[in-house]
């Protein structure tokens, strides 16, 4: 053992430091070398790719850096520095002064020579311990070499730092291609030529569809389905395989399908559930597995939601009373509609829906519904939104539903709105009788029998009054108009009032203001007055008429106001009956409940006649032979005794009460119905005399329009005899010419894809392939229409591949392959239009068929027609003209439509197309029965309740002969006849308009 | 007409099931002799004895088919409808689908349907029915009744067996429901009332625009049933209405009222282009005339042919026709020999007198003929008011100057008003009775009764049918003190409209004035008084 003196410690501080500078420098290189050999794999990863053997490399990197830089860092020196006699050569080495005593000293004391004195050993370590006590442990090992190797290291992590910070992702993703095993997918040698060929698509589609399955053959793997499809496919494989699978994402990510690989056969199948492409992934025999560079693209056509179209009288239907409103709707899936309601939401409360039809997968569903809101609890002011709303058939993503847009009803204050204006139209009236009063009794007296003062003071302000008056009434007239629910002719009525008096206002005021002076200093003379006295006549009269006129007014408002509520009465008397029927066969409580709701609320409506009748017969409103009114008390007891034998619960007797009650209200209803229409009759006989007329008129064109709809039929008819009889005979010619075009087409299609004209383009030929398949097996299925529309989408399709194609060869290649494709796809294109145009001809029209006799028949219906529609408009002109009438000026708007319809069918009279022009006249004359029966009943009282429905003008503009529609429904139902297949089609494009 | 002939005639108008016609059988296996007899004494309106018979035929086989027929029948005629209804469905039960059980049941049934709800009030000879809403008029009618049998006894000597039943109905609907004639028929003719199975069929007078002489009305339907009885209802039509018409002002004055200047108006038209009704086209019935102006024409003839007998005989004379028509002699021949005279000497002698009376025209004489109210205006229960009579009158133009007059009278502008009322008069022209109507009442609320008077001029004189002149005049009397022209005005209005709560007050002021005096006013004030107050 050393001893511990000063040699001995000299030593133990050199070798621990030593040994540590050792330690630094290699662990030092050793990590530079490690990290930048690493980097340089990592590089080398990402551009080879995923491989089973970077793991391997990287981790014997690693594990050989670790083992050097231990060994010649940790091991060795330590090792090699282990005796004292090291250490001192190691110190003599850098400081030779003391090398040989040090190492003499260290020798001796470690393995003394014979005969060597102790002492003397002991003096020699003492001086030489002396001597080292003066020295610096970092002089005699210094750490030069241990910084260098740091600062080497360190100069290379900023290198391998700066790398890092250049390309983050790339070093990232080779980090980890060094780390990780590579899935089958990545770990397979990448094909630019195709591993399989002959493929064939089995597409079979959800259920709910109802779609058959379709086999699409020669397909190039692409494959393009609703969402849920299953395609089965079969290929042959190119190069012999012991396995295969389908990669789908685009780095193999994806689900992976095995195949069934027998002989060269492959066999696999999946479902559709989103766009992606595929790769096919092929283990040979023996060697590294192989997979497609290029996919396959799998798209996922989506099922759209139904789309939906609602019509009405108006987007916004303001309405005195609740009244059934027709309402249109046509909805149209591309697969199949489930349930079509018709939803509404009054004001806030939560939407409530009727069903309007079920139909049951079918693609189209359309028709017209009479919706009655009455039946919801509807206050005055209140809005109702609705729309329609139609679900699809969709199992597999779930239902989707698809919306109209949404139109309003509002139910207007018509009570309060009719009695204000009838207010303020009788204080006018009031006030005017005043002022005609005063002026009578001014013109009267014998000039100078009043002191001339006070005349014109009378004058004065009779005048002031009568503009006070005026200025009231333009201001209803103003107001009713903003508000817009008063009548037209009311209102146009009102304005001549106040337009008459006002002009003769201002003829009046010059005169005054001609005395005026005078008047206020006092030197008025009779002269002054006498142009005064002179306008008197005229103005009076005016005035005289202009009370009249409002008295008449007032009256018949009143009157139809009265009658309005008598409607009301029977209708909630209707409600009454349903709702009784309902209850004696459910004995449901809450009908019950309702019941006597509806019976108080029946009761409360008697009363508020009672009382309206009272007022007007107190105010005297209309003269005494129109206060003619019914006695309410009858049905006031009737509608108590109902309500008395509910409570008691005497369900037996109820029925007969409530028909005494009904006569009861029906009775009240003609007799204030009568009454109003007497005294419009009467009073208004110039108006009534005038729709009397017009209606006369209208009659007489719509008989002459139904005359000419029944010739037209005759002729249709025997057109459509011939039509079938040569359908049949062209049908088979046609198909076949099709057929041959169809193969054509196919053949052009196959034309490979230059591989310059990009994936895209290699996919929309692709695409064009398999739709050429598919209207081919639409054909074989007699699925002509179905066929077009395969054929128009292909042309639309391949429209910008041509085009592209052609740029192409244009420049770079015009013999070449690229001209050669362009050429072949611009003959696919002019293929796909020819077989479209030829689809569309296999149904041809009537004048296609029509004979020469026949062509003048239609001819000269056509002459009939133009000279009825000009008639008509003839019609709609004097409508117009008559505009101050109630009702004319809607009625000439619909003359006017009418007129077009009529324009329309003489067009296809002209053409011989007599199905298109009966359906036309049809439309007009039951449009011109509308207009009639509509001025029937138009009334002036905007609390008038008119109980017919608020039907879309116009509505039945498309209405085909009930015959002719009900086979076109048949036709669509069955898929077939194809004849039919384009009329329907245009049908329900009509429709839909 | 027998009741038998009407029974037939109904139900073939009603269209009755032909079935029920072709299995009825033969009447003779109803009726035996005795039962004929009693049905024939019915028919003939000799009720007493066919009482009596039926008394012994009903003793000796109670409960017969027959007997509970002609019971049915006996209760029919004295208006207990009912009662005849349980008789006659007895007799159906037993005798199933005979003509004239099931013309009677159907006859009673329409009688008891058409006075459903209806009020009765009796007098010594009468029950009058009437819908409750014409209460005002019940004990006026009753008193004209009894005052008209009064006068009937004394001239003729006729006094009812049964107490007679009248009935009142709401409109011509239900006249037509009870009667052999049509409603168009009834609207037509302006037929009001009719005497038939012994009972008095009226229409309200709230049923016609301006009302008509109900009063009057009453007393001349009573006397067709004292002539049918007295003639054992062998008089014809021209007979009967001559007689009704000349007789039925006696229940309020002395024999002899002259003609209507309406009626003498259209006498003196027809004596002129020689264009009068024959006796002949009177048969049936007045009411199956073509016009109403034909009617009104019919009854002035015939009134001018009795007060041709009674000025040259009396009513002794009068009387003696009727009795000799009674007994079976020809109605020509009785009333020819009551003056002892041959028919044709009595006819030409008949038509001297009516020249010899200088029966005149008026030149703006526009004939009141009865008009039924619209169905509305009954229904609602409203009195008639002039107004209605606007259009009634047609008075174009002037209408405007009406409804404006009207307007400022309501509104308190009264001298305006009759500067309106004043312009629709002269457009109009004097056939318009309106105009002065109207301004009659505005001066009257100017409270100027001279010009009222002044306006109405000859008004009450040829329109004596209308009640607003009178009730106008009446008002006017009583506004200038003068209580017993204000009287006979008003009772003159009353007579034609009693429903005008206006007249009644006016009516208790002037009764109270007279009462004064006179005690015998007291009950009629009193009366006037409770039918103001109900306003």
């Amino acid at each position: 053992m050393v001893p511990r003196d000063g040699i001995g410690l000299f030593l133990a501080h050199a070798r621990k430091r030593a040994r540590a500078l050792f330690a630094v420098r290699v662990f030092a290189l050793a990590a530079m070398g490690t990290a930048a050999l690493l980097f340089l794999m990592a590089w080398l990863a990402v551009h080879t790719g995923p491989a089973a053997y970077w793991p391997v490399a990287t981790a014997t990197v690693l594990l050989v850096g670790t083992l050097t830089a231990a060994f010649f860092g940790g091991l060795r020196p330590w090792r090699r520095l282990k005796t004292d006699t090291a250490v001192a050569r190691l110190v003599g080495a850098v400081h030779p002064p003391l090398a040989s005593d040090l190492l003499s000293a260290v020798q001796l004391t470690a393995a003394p020579a014979p005969g060597t004195s102790p002492e003397l050993v002991a003096a020699l370590r003492g001086q030489v311990g002396g001597a080292v006590s003066t020295l610096d442990v970092r002089q005699v090992v210094p750490g030069r070499s241990a910084t260098r190797a740091a600062s080497l290291a360190g100069g290379v992590a900023v290198l391998l730092a700066a790398l890092t910070f250049l390309a983050p992702n790339t070093l990232r993703r080779g980090l980890g291609l060094l780390v990780r095993t590579p899935t089958l997918y990545e770990g397979a040698a990448v094909s630019d030529e195709p591993l399989v060929g002959d493929v064939k698509l089995v597409y079979t589609y959800p259920a709910y569809t109802g779609l058959p399955p379709r086999t699409v053959e020669g397909a190039t793997g692409d494959a393009q389905a609703i969402k849920g499809t299953r395609v089965d496919l079969e290929m042959h494989a190119l190069r012999r395989a012991r396995r295969a699978i389908l990669f789908f994402g685009d780095q193999g990510e994806g689900q992976q399908i095995e195949g069934t690989v027998s002989g060269t056969t492959i066999r696999t199948s999946f479902v559709i559930n989103e766009t992606a492409r595929y790769r096919i992934w092929l283990a040979p025999l023996l060697g590294r597995p192989v997979r497609e560079r290029r996919g396959h693209r799998v798209e996922a056509a989506t099922d759209l939601p139904p789309t939906v179209e609602i019509k009405a009288a108006s987007e916004r239907l303001e309405l005195a009373s609740p009244r059934p409103i027709e309402v249109g709707y046509a909805a149209n899936d591309d697969f199949g509609l489930g349930n079509v309601n018709l939803v509404f939401r009054v004001g806030n409360a939560p939407e409530k829906r009727v069903s309007l039809a079920t139909p049951s997968g079918k693609r189209q569903a359309q028709g017209n519904t009479m919706w009655d809101p009455s039946g919801e609890s509807l206050v005055p002011g209140v809005q109702i939104a609705y729309w329609i709303e139609a679900k699809d058939t969709d199992t597999v993503s779930g239902p989707k539903t698809g919306v109209s847009r949404t139109l309003y009803l509002v139910l207007e204050r018509p009570r309060e709105n009719t009695d204000e204006s009838l207010e303020q139209q009788k204080f006018v009236q009031e006030r005017l009788l005043g002022v005609l009063a005063d002026r009578l009794e001014a013109g009267s007296r014998p000039l100078g029998e009043t002191p001339l003062n006070d005349e014109f003071t009378v004058w004065q302000a009779a005048h002031d009054e009568e503009a006070a008056q005026v200025a009231l009434l333009a201001g209803l007239v103003d107001e009713q108009k903003r508000d817009g629910g008063a009548s037209k002719s009311l209102l146009q009525a009102l304005s001549n009032i106040a337009d008459r008096l006002n002009k003769e206002l201002k003829t009046e005021n010059a005169a005054l203001r001609h005395a005026k002076p005078k008047a206020q200093e006092g030197r008025l003379a009779a002269s002054d007055l006498a142009p005064l006295r002179h306008l008197a006549p005229t103005h009076v009269k005016m005035l005289e008429d202009v009370v009249l006129v409002l008295d008449d007014l007032i009256g018949r408002q009143r009157l139809e106001d009265l009658a309005g509520l008598g409607e009301q009465l029977t209708q909630a008397y209707q409600k009454l009956t349903d709702l009784l029927s309902r209850y004696q066969n459910t004995k449901d409580e809450a009908l019950r409940e309702q019941l006597q709701r509806e019976m108080q609320a029946l009761r409360k409506r008697i009363s508020d006649l009672a009382q309206k009748i009272a007022e007007v017969k107190s105010r005297n409103e209309v003269g005494s032979e129109w206060q003619n009114m019914p006695d309410t008390r009858e049905a006031m007891a009737k509608a108590q005794t109902l309500e008395d034998l509910l409570a008691k619960g005497d369900t037996d007797s109820l029925a007969k009460a409530l028909a005494e009650l009904g006569d009861s209200l029906q009775s009240l209803k003609q007799a204030l119905n009568q009454n109003a229409d007497e005294f419009t009759g009467e009073k208004f006989s110039k108006e009534s005399r005038a729709t009397a007329e017009l209606t006369k008129k209208m009659s007489e064109l719509e008989g002459d329009e139904r005359q000419l709809a029944q010739d037209t039929r005759q002729l249709s008819e025997e057109l459509k005899k011939s039509l079938q009889e040569r359908q049949a005979k062209q049908m088979a010619e046609k198909m076949k010419q099709v057929k041959a075009q169809m193969s054509a087409l196919q053949d052009s299609l196959k034309t490979p894809t230059p591989k310059r004209l990009g994936e895209d383009a290699s996919d929309s030929q692709a695409r064009a392939r398999d739709r050429a398949s598919s209207a081919q097996d639409l054909l074989q299925r007699n699925d002509v229409d179905e066929a077009r529309k395969q054929m128009d989408e292909l042309g639309q399709s391949l429209s910008p591949l041509t085009k592209m194609a052609k740029q192409r060869a244009r420049k770079d290649d015009p013999s070449g392959s690229m001209g050669r494709f362009a050429e072949k796809m611009t003959e696919a294109e002019q293929l796909a239009q020819q077989i479209s145009q030829a689809l569309q001809d296999m149904a041809p029209r009537d004048r296609d068929v029509a004979s020469e006799a026949q062509r003048q028949q239609s001819q000269q219906q056509g002459a009939r027609q133009q000279s009825i529609a000009e008639r008509t408009r003839q019609l709609a002109q004097e409508a117009r003209d008559g505009a101050g009438n109630p009702g004319f000026e809607q009625a000439a708007q619909g003359l006017e439509d009418a007129a077009n319809q009529m324009g329309q069918a003489k067009q296809n009279l002209q053409s011989s197309d007599t199905s298109d022009a009966l359906i036309k006249e049809q439309a007009a004359a039951d449009r011109l029965a509308q207009i009639r029966e509509g001025l029937k009943g138009e009334k002036m009282a905007r609390g008038s309740r008119n109980p017919d429905p608020v039907r879309i003008p116009g509505a039945d503009d498309s209405k085909a002969p009930r015959a002719w529609r009900q086979e076109l429904m048949e036709a669509m139902k069955e898929k077939g006849p194809e004849n039919f297949r384009d009329a329907v089609r245009r049908y329900y494009e009509e429709l839909v308009k | 007409m027998s009741l038998v002939h009407v029974a037939l005639w109904l139900a073939l108008a009603l269209n009755r099931s032909p079935a029920a016609r072709n299995e009825v059988p033969a009447q003779s296996e109803l009726l035996s002799p005795e039962g004929q007899i009693v049905e024939e004494l019915f028919d003939a309106w000799q009720f007493e004895e066919a009482d009596r018979t039926l008394d012994s035929l009903a003793k000796m086989s109670p409960g017969a088919p027959q007997v509970l027929y002609l019971q049915g029948y006996q209760q029919f005629l004295q208006g207990e409808y009912k009662g005849a209804i349980a008789k006659l469905s007895a007799a159906r039960q037993l005798f199933p689908g005979h003509r004239n059980i099931e013309g009677l049941f159907a006859l009673s049934n329409a009688a008891e349907k058409a006075i459903e709800g209806h009020v009765e009030r009796r007098s010594k000879h009468f029950r009058l029915r009437f819908p409750p809403e014409d209460e005002v008029l019940a004990d006026h009618a009753l008193d004209t009744l009894e005052a008209a049998a009064a006068a009937l006894k004394a001239d003729l000597g006729f006094h009812p067996h049964y107490i007679v039943t009248v009935d009142l109905y709401r409109n011509s609907e239900d006249l037509a429901a009870v009667s052999p004639l049509t409603e168009e028929e009834v609207e037509r003719t302006g037929t009001i009332a009719l005497c038939k199975w012994a009972r008095l069929m009226v229409t309200t007078p709230r049923a016609l625009r301006f009302g008509y002489p109900w009063m009057d009305t009453l007393s001349h339907e009573f006397v067709h049933y004292a002539i049918s009885s007295l003639t054992k209802d062998q008089a014809p039509v021209w007979l009967q209405e001559g007689l009704a018409k000349f007789l039925e002002s006696r229940w309020r004055r002395d024999p002899g009222e002259p003609l209507a200047p309406s009626n003498e108006h259209l006498l003196a038209k027809a004596l002129a282009a020689n264009k009068l009704i024959s006796f002949e086209a009177m048969h049936p019935s007045m009411a199956k005339l073509p016009r109403a102006e034909d009617a009104a024409l019919a009854f002035a003839e015939v009134a001018t042919t009795i007060a041709f007998v009674f000025n040259e005989g009396g009513m002794n004379a009068v009387k003696a026709a009727v009795t000799a028509v009674g007994q079976g002699i020809d109605a020509r021949q009785a009333v020819a020999s009551a003056l002892a005279l041959d028919w044709p000497t009595f006819d030409r002698k008949w038509r001297a007198f009516m020249k010899s009376r200088n029966f005149k025209t008026y030149a703006h004489l526009e004939p009141v003929t009865p008009k039924f109210r619209k169905k509305t205006a009954v229904a609602s229960k409203r009195p008639p008011t002039e107004d209605e009579a606007l259009a009634e009158l047609g008075a174009g133009q002037a209408d405007g100057f009406l409804r404006l007059g009207n307007m400022l009278l309501l509104r308190n502008h009264p001298k305006a008003a009759v500067i309106e009322y004043d312009k629709g008069a002269k457009l109009a022209g004097p056939a318009h009775w309106l105009f002065p109507v109207k301004l009659g009442r505005t001066y009257l609320a100017l409270r100027e009764p001279d010009k009222a008077l002044a306006a109405l001029g000859e008004l009450r004189t040829i329109y004596p049918e209308l009640p607003w002149p009178h009730l106008i005049a009446g008002q006017a009397w009583l506004e200038k003190g003068d209580a017993n022209q204000a009287r006979m005005a008003l009772e003159a209005s009353l007579a034609n409209n009693p429903f005008d709560p206006e007249l009644h007050c006016a009516l208790a002021n002037t009764y109270a004035r007279l009462a004064n005096s006179d005690s015998a006013y007291v009950q009629k004030r009193d009366r006037a008084r409770r039918a103001c107050d109900k306003r």
